[in-house]
C-alpha cells in the first residue's frame, strides 16, 4: 500500500484530532503528565506534525510549476489570471520553507502564523470548489487526480488550521533552534 | 486567572503578563514570505522547467495565425457557431512564444476523455504506444511527423476538433512537436497533456495495449 493511500483525508483528520486532543488533555489538566512539561511537549508534537505535513505537501510541486499552474487554471480558476503563474511558483516554496522552519524550530511562531494563513486560504478555496460542485483534484499533497475534494478535505484543513492556531499561541516548544521565543 | 500568554511563567502567581508578540511574529512571517518568494522566483528563472511569470493577456487579432479562419470572439456568436458559453475562443499564439499551446492536467484530460469530446494523440515511440496507451489514442510519433502525419491526419478531417497530445510528461518535447506539426497543418484546437503517460497511469485510469482497432 502506498503512502498517499494510507495518508488519506480520513486518516489525516483522525491524526490531527488525536494531536489536538493530546494538547487539550494536557492544557486543561484532564491528565497530568509526570515530571515533564506536558504542554510544551504537546506543542512540540504539533509543531513537528505541522512542519512535516507542510514540507511533505510541497515536495511533489516544487519542480513542476507548470503542472501546478495547469491544475490551478482548472480547479482554482477564481485566482486572478495575472497572479496565477507567480502563485504557482511561490506557494510550493513557501510551504517548503515554512515546513522547514516548523521542523527545525527556527522562527517557529512566525512559521505557525504563515501555516495558519495558508490553511485559511486553502480551506476557503476548497470550500468554494466543493460548494460549487467542481469535480477536481485538490493538489494538496500531490498533483495526482486521485486527490478528490470533498467535505472531508475541508474538515481536514480546518483541523490543520486548529493545530496551527494552537501552536501559534503556545508558550514554548522543545528542541527548537529559535531560543528567543522559548 | 491564568495568563493567556506568558513565556517565562512557571506559575500563575509569579507570572507577569507578557503580551503576545504579534508585531514581531508578523514581521518574521513577512520575512519568511519574502525570502520564500525571492528564492522561488530565482529558482524558477534558472530551472530548466521554469515557467513564464509575466502575464500575457489573450490577444485576439480577428484572424487566426493561419490568416484564413476567423477567430471566435467570446461574447459574440455567428449563426453557424455554437453558443459562446459552450465554445471557447481560441487564443492566438503570441509570436516567438516557445509553447503557445494550452496545457491540461490529468483531470482535464479525463473529463474530455469521458465526454469523448476530443481526439487523443500519443506522441511516443510506436513500441511504447503498443506497450500501453490511453484507450482510443492514435499514435503520432513526435520525432517522425513526416511519416506519421499521412497516417493520422486523414483520420482527423475536422480541423477545429479538440486534439490533445501527450508523451512521457515532464521535460518530454514529443507532444510539443506533434502539436506544432498539427498547427502547421491548420488544426486550430491543439492542447498538450502536461503530465502525459506517467500521470495517466499513476491516476489509475483505463489503459489499453497493442493497436486500437
Amino acid at each position: 500500500m502506498k503512502v498517499d493511500q494510507i495518508l488519506n483525508d480520513g486518516t489525516l483528520c483522525a491524526l490531527s484530532l488525536f494531536l489536538i486532543l493530546i494538547w487539550a488533555g494536557v492544557k486543561f489538566r484532564l491528565y497530568a503528565p509526570p515530571r515533564w512539561d506536558g504542554e510544551t511537549a504537546a506543542a512540540t508534537l504539533l509543531r513537528l506534525a505541522c512542519g512535516f505535513l507542510l514540507a511533505g505537501a510541497s515536495l511533489d510541486k516544487l519542480g513542476d510549476a507548470a503542472g501546478f499552474l495547469g491544475l490551478m487554471k482548472e480547479c482554482y480558476f477564481f485566482v486572478p489570471d495575472p497572479i496565477q503563474p507567480l502563485t504557482a511558483v511561490v506557494i510550493p516554496w513557501l510551504e517548503f520553507f515554512t515546513g522547514l522552519c516548523l521542523v527545525s524550530g527556527f522562527r517557529w511562531r512566525a512559521a505557525a502564523l504563515v501555516f495558519c494563513g495558508l490553511m485559511a486560504v486553502y480551506t476557503l478555496a476548497i470550500s468554494w470548489d466543493v460548494l460549487h460542485g467542481i469535480d477536481c483534484s485538490c493538489g494538496c499533497f500531490s498533483k495526482d487526480a486521485g486527490e478528490k475534494m470533498t467535505g472531508w478535505t475541508v474538515l481536514r484543513d480546518l483541523l490543520f488550521l486548529a493545530m496551527g492556531s494552537i501552536l501559534l499561541v503556545s508558550r514554548r516548544t522543545f528542541a527548537a533552534l529559535d531560543r528567543l521565543n522559548d | 486567572m491564568k495568563p493567556k500568554y506568558s513565556p517565562k511563567a512557571s506559575s500563575s502567581s509569579a507570572a507577569a503578563l507578557t503580551p503576545f508578540p504579534l508585531k514581531k511574529t508578523a514581521g518574521q512571517a513577512w520575512d519568511l514570505f519574502v525570502f520564500s518568494a525571492f528564492f522561488a522566483v530565482l529558482f524558477n528563472a534558472f530551472y530548466v522547467a521554469g515557467i513564464e511569470l509575466k502575464f500575457k493577456p489573450k490577444v485576439f487579432t480577428g484572424q487566426s495565425d493561419r490568416g484564413s479562419t476567423p477567430v471566435t470572439y467570446s461574447g459574440f456568436s455567428s449563426p453557424a457557431s455554437d453558443s459562446p458559453l459552450q465554445k471557447k475562443a481560441t487564443p492566438t499564439p503570441l509570436p516567438g512564444e516557445p509553447n503557445p499551446f494550452p496545457r491540461l492536467s490529468v483531470m482535464g484530460v479525463k473529463q474530455r476523455f469521458d465526454k469523448k469530446s476530443c481526439v487523443i494523440l500519443d506522441a511516443r515511440k510506436p513500441e511504447e504506444y503498443q506497450e500501453g496507451h490511453i484507450p482510443g489514442a492514435l499514435n503520432f510519433y513526435g520525432n517522425e511527423p513526416e511519416k506519421f502525419a499521412p497516417l493520422v491526419m486523414p483520420q482527423l478531417p475536422d480541423k477545429s476538433k479538440e486534439i490533445i497530445a501527450y508523451c512521457h510528461g515532464g521535460d518530454c518535447d514529443l507532444s510539443l512537436q506533434v502539436a506544432r506539426a498539427l498547427q502547421e497543418a491548420g488544426y486550430t484546437h491543439v492542447e498538450i497533456f502536461t503530465g502525459g503517460w506517467p500521470d495517466w497511469q499513476k491516476a489509475g485510469y483505463p489503459v489499453t495495449k497493442g493497436v486500437d482497432p
